[in-house]
């Protein structure tokens, strides 16, 4: 059996590149990985393509400053190499930053990452105190949310176990928020939750979503 | 940094990344460098426009001149559409956020009618002037090209010129007569008599009282009377792209595609692209190697799509498979157009590492008779023999092409078709033992739509209801349970039909139609043929004149003075052969005199 090179790429996802959906996403990384050169890990079977995993997918139209995919290659390549391969070969607006290469046995980025911090500019309007929300919010012990989903009756979630940390200053929101296989809170129902209780009203197309960075469970991963 | 479209806007967009622009493979200049700034225009949604090979092929020979600038815009989804209205945003460039309004050239590219809606569309969110007689000096020049320029007068009232013909044969020669600030009149005049340049301000149209045409006339006398469609000699020796723009959403053809001939030398008489393309010219397999290396470490794409219209009349076939296969093993290779034989076969399985997808024929017609009289060169004991090497090799999903309305065409034709698929059933069922899963044929149905510059350019085509009596025909004459029909929509060829062989008053109806809300025509959820019925009537014109009416061979057509390749005598010699189902030998075997060779 060949040897396998396992690498973590940190990426920032910005500017226009924030448009790409998840499949927009993992096409654009395996064409670059290709082009790179890099001599990618194919998985076996019928479809052979090449092993990839996010750390949590990104949603349509917002920022990423500090993302997280794993690949798998045969030889073994420089982190400059990489970083500048990739960077030629990605979308305008992905951009790799720092690669590392793993340690025999460590768990994928998906696996590991437990929550995420945001920085959100919302378009609100009204009169109510954002900043007073947030610290009323962080004081009690519970948040509830009515959830729809198709098919299913209408059911009331506490989404404050999800939330670690909420700040506000002016409508510039910043959030820990839970991420991941093991709980997942999206920020847009957090501020929507947090603009119910103020009493303000917003703008969910004018209001814009960062993921500053992914939060490991081991804590000195994803860190920028 | 480019103008982008407002985040509040594209988040509400469906697939926004369709328009952002910044592809691997996209072009960034400083437009205050360039003399000429361009922009490529496909009147359809993104992934089809980036799948159109073509698209790549302008890019990348405009962009390689320093003095111009080629961007690209597609035609917004009708959301989009919609987002862009109401909040005035005009339609710009992908590359820089630029409005079309501000380019010196817009270069639309009329890959089949059904897109002449979404053109004139392009145009009003572009906030510019539909017809070329109301764009003065401070518009774009607008320009067409593709396969529907080779009858340009149904759009001629929108275009500033039409480049026909192959952009690598002389589109450069046009852009070198272009400088800042030159009055358009002087510059279309500059250019009117360079290969495959039609300036239809130049020529009028003249009618009879019938209402059919006495000609289409130079209204000076120094532009040229007949104008012949510019081709490449030397396929070898022509720009060819060593990249492709990779795009951003899943496209359509969303691989490396490499073009390995032009041209046809089979003469399918329903086939506009095999007239209009020829003569038929190869690239050498070496140099296709080369550009399929580059391609492929470039663009980072692991599947490759040879394209032509008959990929298995490639003369270095086997060398050049050989060779595609070679570049990688985790490249896969996939083959259009392939004639299906044992060689072909072998092919396939090593070619799609196994995977045994469904096999296409084309037959076109039910009968010996009828594909006799199309000049499709495919018999029923080709198709069976395929069919039976693919069964014992493990296929067992065949797709059957074919065509309805044909010249000719009678019932027993139709039912022909029908039979077939039942021979190809009872083939699979006898030549192996059937496994779980069993045989599945698609026999799909489009309709016949008589095209310019072949030889059923002269005949009727046949009427809406005609087609839809042919399509329950066949559907009740199907009896194996291991055939699936499916057919195309019978209006939406009729509406072809009428504009494919339009003359210029036709323009009138497509205005009308637009000013309806015609949109993405090709797309079934948009197509509306009430409402194109009613744009014909509103110009004062007969759809059925246009589409249902033979043609007789002294009647002057409106695409007479534009020659692309066989020549008018050559095209009712193949018209008389086929009233006679009598078939004309392909090029190789048999030089036919079409009049394409040595333009």
């Amino acid at each position: 059996m060949a040897d396998i090179y396992k690498y973590r790429i940190t990426y920032k996802k910005t500017g226009t590149a924030r448009y790409l959906g998840h499949l927009d996403m993992m096409r654009a990384f395996q064409r670059a990985i290709r082009a790179a050169g890099l001599q990618p890990r194919y998985s076996e079977g019928f479809n052979p393509h090449i092993i990839l995993s996010f750390a949590q997918p990104l949603p349509v139209g917002m920022t990423g400053l500090g993302e997280l995919a794993d690949t798998e290659l045969l030889e073994p390549f420089s982190q400059e190499y990489i970083i500048s391969e990739l960077n030629a070969a990605f979308p305008r607006g992905l951009e790799a930053i720092a690669v590392r290469a793993l340690y025999p046995g460590e768990k994928t980025t998906a696996a590991l990452v437990r929550a995420a911090e945001y920085a959100i500019t919302a378009s609100v309007q009204g009169d109510g105190d954002l900043k007073q929300a947030a610290e009323e919010l962080m004081e009690s012990f519970s948040v509830i949310i009515r959830t729809e989903k198709k098919g299913k009756a209408p059911s009331e979630v506490n989404i404050r176990g999800h939330i670690t940390e909420l700040s506000v200053k002016g409508t510039s929101v910043r959030a820990v928020l839970s991420c991941g296989g093991q709980g997942n809170l999206r920020p847009e129902i957090m501020l929507s939750a947090l603009c119910d209780k103020a009493g303000v009203f917003m703008d969910p197309n004018r209001t814009e979503y960062t993921r500053a960075r992914l939060i490991m469970q081991n804590a000195s991963e994803g860190i920028l | 940094m480019p103008n982008l479209i407002p985040h509040h806007i594209l988040i509400q967009a469906s697939k926004p990344a369709r328009y952002i622009g910044g592809e691997p493979g996209s072009v960034e200049k400083d437009p205050a460098s360039v003399s000429t700034r361009f922009c490529l225009c496909f009147p359809d949604v993104y992934e089809v426009g980036m799948s159109w090979t073509g698209l790549g092929v302008l890019y990348y020979m405009l962009n390689a001149r320093d003095d111009v600038y080629c961007e690209r815009a597609f035609a917004p989804w009708a959301d989009m559409e919609g987002l862009m209205r109401a909040n005035g945003l005009p339609l710009a460039t992908l590359e820089t956020g630029e409005p079309l309004a501000r380019m010196d050239m817009l270069g639309f590219t009329l890959g089949h009618e059904m897109g002449y809606s979404n053109m004139l569309n392009m145009l009003d969110l572009a906030g510019i002037p539909l017809l070329a007689a109301e764009r003065g000096g401070q518009w774009p020049l607008v320009a067409a090209g593709g396969a529907c320029a080779c009858n340009p007068e149904p759009m001629a009232d929108f275009v500033d010129f039409f480049y026909i013909g192959e952009a690598e044969a002389g589109f450069g020669a046009v852009l070198d007569r272009y400088e800042p600030g030159i009055p358009k009149e002087d510059f279309l005049l500059a250019i009117a008599s360079l290969p495959g340049v039609y300036v239809p301000r130049f020529y009028k149209p003249e009618y009879k009282p019938d209402g059919t045409l006495r000609g289409v006339f130079p209204i000076r006398q120094d532009v040229p009377q007949v104008i012949t469609k510019a081709a490449v000699n030397n396929l070898d020796a022509m720009f060819t792209p060593d990249r492709q723009i990779t795009p951003n959403v899943e496209s359509v053809h969303d691989r490396a595609v490499l073009e390995i001939f032009r041209g046809c030398i089979r003469g399918c008489r329903f086939c506009q692209a095999g007239f209009i393309y020829r003569p038929c010219r190869e690239k050498s397999p070496g140099r296709l190697l080369d550009n399929a290396r580059k391609i492929l470490d470039s663009t980072g794409y692991d599947e490759i799509s040879l394209l032509s219209l008959s990929t298995g009349d490639y003369s270095a076939f086997s060398e050049l498979a050989d060779g595609v296969q070679g570049l990688g093993s985790n490249i896969s290779l996939s083959l259009p157009s392939l004639r299906i034989d044992a060689f072909s076969l072998e092919l396939m399985e090593r070619m799609e590492g196994g995977r045994k997808q469904g096999l296409t024929f084309a037959p076109e017609a039910g009968t010996q008779r009828l594909r006799d009289i199309i000049n499709k060169n495919l018999t029923e004991e080709e198709i069976l023999e395929g069919c039976r090497l693919a069964f014992q090799g493990g296929w067992n999903r065949v797709k059957l092409y074919c065509m309805l309305g044909l010249p000719f065409e009678t019932d027993d034709d139709v039912r022909g078709l029908a039979d077939l698929a039942a021979k190809v059933a009872d083939m699979y069922y006898s030549s192996i033992r059937p496994k779980k899963g069993g045989l599945t044929v698609n026999l799909s149905a489009s309709c016949f739509v008589p095209k310019p510059h072949t030889p059923f350019q002269f005949a009727a085509q046949a009427s809406y209801d005609e087609l839809c009596e042919k399509q329950q025909l066949l559907k009740r004459s199907i009896r194996s349970r291991s055939v699936k029909f499916s057919y195309h929509n019978a209006d939406t060829s009729v509406l072809e039909g009428a504009l494919a062989r339009g003359d210029r008053r036709t323009g009138t109806a497509i205005l009308e139609a637009f000013k309806l809300g015609a949109r993405f025509d090709g797309w079934s959820e948009f197509f509306d043929y009430g409402l194109w019925k009613r744009a014909f009537v509103n110009a004062g014109l007969d759809m059925a004149f246009y589409a249902h009416r033979e043609r007789p061979y002294d009647e002057v057509l409106p695409w007479d003075h534009i020659k692309t390749g066989a020549d008018k005598p050559f095209l009712i010699s193949e018209m008389e052969q086929a009233r006679r189902a009598v078939t004309t030998p392909d090029c190789r075997t048999a030089c036919a005199r079409c009049g394409a060779c040595g333009l």
